[in-house]
């Protein structure tokens, strides 16, 4: 599902030094795999699934997600792939504050051809059932509390049904009972077949996954290797 | 991005901001009202000017005979028959009418009743006689040819007189309000060889009827437009000159051959009175600019506008710029960004061009209702002070997308250069 070989990143600082936060960093994740990265704040978890997942075409190296050279694609063809094939959950949910659950939920359909009005919300809610949010999916993200949130922003992810999910700190903003659940969530999502790569700092996450990965010096080391 | 989802995320990004939507649409709605105001009624006035005050045919030249002439002596300036004939034969003449002065005196005293009203007055008459193919689509009652002696001389108005009567000469001698049907038939008396101004009137005091058989705009507008053969009747039984011309009316088969026409007539030594053509002309062109002054003024405020929604739209990327990295993530291309802040800002400039344009049309309705009801009656005062052309509709509500979509280019630029993984960080 990824394969990435020598992924270089660097930053420009304020005083015009650059900061190098991966450093020929490789990594395989198969179909269906459930992985984990962890690491310290600032040693570019998130940097490596903006990469990943075509949010960063800033980088050296090579990087195929669902069989496809990111390199090779252009702006058109990674917003596709955002798409269609990757899921996003981010630590701060990001949802739109002035769209109901159902319409945030349905938003990957607005960039997308083929999707009716009625096959868009017949969907949305299909997902927002799957998530555990029957019933909300009128409300706005105001109405609706961290985890609720949360589960809107995984059901946006899963919307398209893709082909592999990217969380970073998924539980980040979650208290721990309300992370347990959302954790719960990503392990039956996984149990059903889908990829799953996530960025944590969360024990219970490290736990869940199958394999567990330490980004440190800009390469990634198994769990208990450094 | 499909249409219908183009449109779906630009209403709910509008309803979103329901005070800054208003803002921004109501400085493109006062700019395009204003235009579109300001160019109806210059068109309108242009139309009245055009149509009732100075009611110019394009096709006709005017021509006269030189005011000073060595006539004969140059073989010029005399506007006899032969001549009348050359001009008939120029290239690009479709049809001319003579025209003839009647050159003895003639006043006219009523004393009766004058359409329920009494009239007791005399005035000095002024009439010339025209080919009757000149007038003869407006004559409605009976024929425009000489009756012959004895009979009432068939006669024809200027609608522009009629126009003078009824909103100055009619209120102040409380007389009754004609139409032109209503002056149709009227028939008055009328005396040759007697004047109240000149005293070169000689021989014997002839009597004679004169009947209006219609109203014309090509009719005389200080006096009255008869037969050009009763006219020769009149000048040859008061002995005076019967046989030269006091004006030709060419009508050229299109307006584009006038100004070869006006040269060639010139040319043979003729004069060609435009004072009416640049009269209209000049009436046209201070209304045209005074419209013009007003459009750009309304122009200047559209401009102001669109500023305007290019700074509202600024703050919007920036304050929206981690939604607009959410749309990135979930599919959003570069290009799909920038369309939804164009069809934003269009939606703005569709909202405010038809508030604006609604407006002026409503501004205007009022304008002629207040006008009707609190204007004293004067002459050629229209119905309505305005003209909205289609075109004129239409473009208000174009000018306004235009102006807010070319605010928004700036803006859209931006919001489509924003880097998801940044905002989205953290």
């Amino acid at each position: 599902m990824i394969a990435a070989h020598g992924i270089r990143k660097s930053y420009r600082e304020g005083n015009g030094s650059h900061v190098r936060v991966l450093e020929g960093l490789d990594l395989e994740v198969a179909l269906g795999e459930f992985v984990a990265v962890v690491g310290p704040s600032g040693c570019g978890k998130s940097s490596l699934l903006h990469i990943l997942g075509g949010l960063d075409r800033d980088f050296e190296g090579r990087a195929h997600v669902a069989g496809t050279e990111l390199h090779a694609l252009d702006d058109a063809g990674l917003s596709r792939l955002r798409n269609e094939k990757v899921g996003f959950v981010f630590q701060s949910f990001h949802l739109l504050p002035h769209l109901t659950a159902l319409e945030n939920v349905a938003l990957p359909a607005q960039f997308s051809p083929g999707w009716e009005p009625r096959v868009q919300e017949e969907r949305a809610r299909k997902v927002l059932q799957r998530v555990g949010l029957e019933g909300k999916e009128g409300r706005t993200p105001a109405r609706l509390s961290g985890g609720e949130r949360q589960r809107v922003a995984i059901a946006r992810a899963l919307f398209a049904q893709p082909q592999l999910l990217m969380c970073d700190e998924p539980t980040g903003n979650l208290d721990q009972e309300t992370g347990a659940g959302i954790i719960e969530l990503f392990r039956s999502l996984h149990r059903d077949g889908l990829t799953v790569l996530v960025v944590t700092h969360e024990d219970q996450m490290r736990a869940a996954a199958q394999r567990v990965l330490r980004l440190q010096g800009g390469r990634l080391h198994p769990e208990g290797q450094s | 991005m499909k249409l219908a989802s183009l449109v779906g995320m630009v209403r709910l990004s509008l309803a979103r901001d329901r005070r800054g939507t208003l803002s921004s649409a109501f400085g493109i709605a006062v700019g395009v009202g204003a235009l579109v105001f300001f160019v109806g009624l210059g068109l309108g006035v242009g139309r009245v000017v055009r149509e009732r005050v100075f009611p110019v045919d394009a096709r006709l030249v005017e021509v006269v005979p030189p005011r000073v002439s060595l006539g004969a002596l140059l073989g010029g300036g005399r506007l006899d028959q032969e001549t009348v004939d050359r001009l008939a034969r120029l290239p690009g003449v479709e049809r001319v009418f003579r025209k003839m002065a009647v050159r003895v005196p003639a006043v006219s005293r009523y004393d009766g009743d004058f359409f329920g009203a009494r009239l007791r007055m005399g005035v000095e008459l002024v009439a010339v006689g025209v080919d009757p193919g000149l007038v003869e689509g407006d004559v409605s009652v009976g024929a425009f040819a000489d009756s012959g002696p004895g009979q009432p001389i068939p006669a024809v108005a200027a609608h522009r007189l009629l126009e003078l009567y009824n909103k100055s000469f009619a209120p102040v001698r409380k007389l009754p309000q004609l139409s032109a049907r209503m002056v149709s038939g009227f028939i008055f008396p009328v005396e040759f060889n007697r004047s109240y101004v000149t005293s070169s009137a000689s021989g014997p005091v002839t009597r004679a009827q004169v009947q209006l058989v219609g109203v014309s705009d090509r009719g005389l507008l200080a006096g009255v437009t008869i037969p050009l053969a009763t006219a020769v009747r009149l000048n040859r039984e008061a002995g005076v000159e019967d046989s030269l011309f006091s004006g030709a009316t060419l009508q050229a088969r299109d307006p584009s051959e006038v100004p070869r026409l006006v040269a060639a007539a010139r040319g043979m030594g003729l004069e060609v009175d435009d004072q009416e053509r640049r009269m209209a002309e000049n009436a046209g062109a201070a209304v045209a600019l005074t419209t013009s002054a007003l459009a750009l003024l309304s122009l200047l405020i559209c401009v102001l506008a669109a500023v305007n929604i290019a700074h509202a739209l600024s703050a919007a990327v920036r304050a929206r710029a981690r939604d607009i990295g959410v749309l990135r993530a979930v599919g959003a291309s570069r290009a799909d960004v920038r369309s939804l802040v164009l069809a934003e800002a269009g939606a703005l400039g569709l909202i405010g061009g038809a508030v604006g344009t609604v407006a002026a049309v409503g501004l205007s309705v009022l304008v002629d209702w207040a006008s009707g009801r609190y204007l004293p009656e004067f002459p050629f005062k229209p119905d309505s002070y305005f003209a909205f052309p289609v075109a004129v509709v239409l473009g208000g509500v174009v000018l306004g997308v235009v102006a807010a979509v070319a605010g928004a280019l700036g803006p859209a630029r931006r919001a489509a250069g924003t880097d998801p993984a940044r905002v989205l960080a953290g």
